[in-house]
């Protein structure tokens, strides 16, 4: 029960920081002149940093670390969302365009969570400090000793 | 580029409600998925369109379909930036502060994607 609770807990304040994080960003494409760049802003770190910053408090850095590498493919995924969409939206109009675009960043993220490699620019385990690691985390046995 | 604080006053209220309420949405999607699925399934959701598409449905509502392939065109860059954030976080995060490794990431994309985009701007003309 209390784990569950946490669990609500944790996606709660994911959306609180997500909104807050979201607007702030919202703010400065509507101050930033030229407005040109304001499509450059609808693809902000916003959503990124207001997760990755409550995962880091409540789940550790590994999973920082994991979401991270998740987020490669569901940021190349969002690049080929923006090279279908353009043309789509002319042929199909706003709506059905960009929700079949949806389905090509569906797609692409599905093939890339299943074909991409854990371990995406990973760095050597003797890289992530011994106190990095959660809590829980059961202790690999030491290796055997060389025979002589 | 510059920065004119009179602009927040210009949209309705409503307007900033309902971006709140999407990055809401999109954040608490990518928390669920995270606590059901692992950390690395709820990192797609991290970049994942959303806020794009209610941007877009809702310009070609009022400006046009052919603003709303501008704001596609200019999200391109936005999203090869994030790309770049995702690399910088994924090889400083257990090295470095976390607050120094999310500034950084953050600067990484701004850097990617408003040099992309200036280059391919000109490039257009």
């Amino acid at each position: 029960m209390g784990e569950v609770t946490d669990q609500i807990v944790e996606v709660v304040l994911k959306a609180l920081a997500g909104g807050v994080f979201v607007l702030a960003f919202a703010a400065l494409a509507e101050m930033l002149t030229p407005k040109r760049l304001a499509g450059v802003f609808c693809a902000a770190p916003s959503v990124a940093l207001a997760s990755l910053i409550v995962t880091a408090g409540i789940a550790g850095i590994p999973d920082v670390l994991a979401s991270a590498r998740g987020m490669w493919i569901g940021a190349a995924g969002f690049v080929l969302y923006c090279l279908v969409a353009a043309p789509l939206l002319g042929r199909w109009g706003a709506w059905w365009g960009a929700l079949a675009a949806l389905a090509v960043w569906g797609a692409t993220v599905a093939a890339g969570y299943a074909l991409a490699p854990a371990g995406l620019l990973a760095l050597p385990a003797a890289a992530v400090p011994a106190s990095l690691s959660r809590p829980g985390t059961p202790e690999l046995p030491p290796p055997p000793a060389p025979e002589p | 580029m510059r920065l004119r604080i009179g602009e927040l006053r210009r949209p309705p209220p409503r307007d900033w409600v309902v971006r709140f309420a999407f990055g809401a949405g999109v954040s608490a999607l990518a928390g669920a998925v995270s606590v059901l699925a692992g950390p690395r399934a709820g990192g797609l959701f991290l970049a994942f369109p959303a806020i794009l598409l209610a941007s877009v449905t809702l310009i070609a509502k009022e400006e046009g379909v052919r603003q709303a392939g501008q704001d596609v065109w200019g999200a391109t860059f936005g999203a090869l930036g994030l790309i770049g954030f995702a690399v910088v976080v994924t090889t400083t995060v257990v090295v470095w502060p976390l607050w120094l490794s999310l500034t950084v990431a953050t600067l990484a994309w701004a850097a990617v994607s408003l040099t992309l985009y200036a280059a391919a701007t000109r490039l257009r003309r």
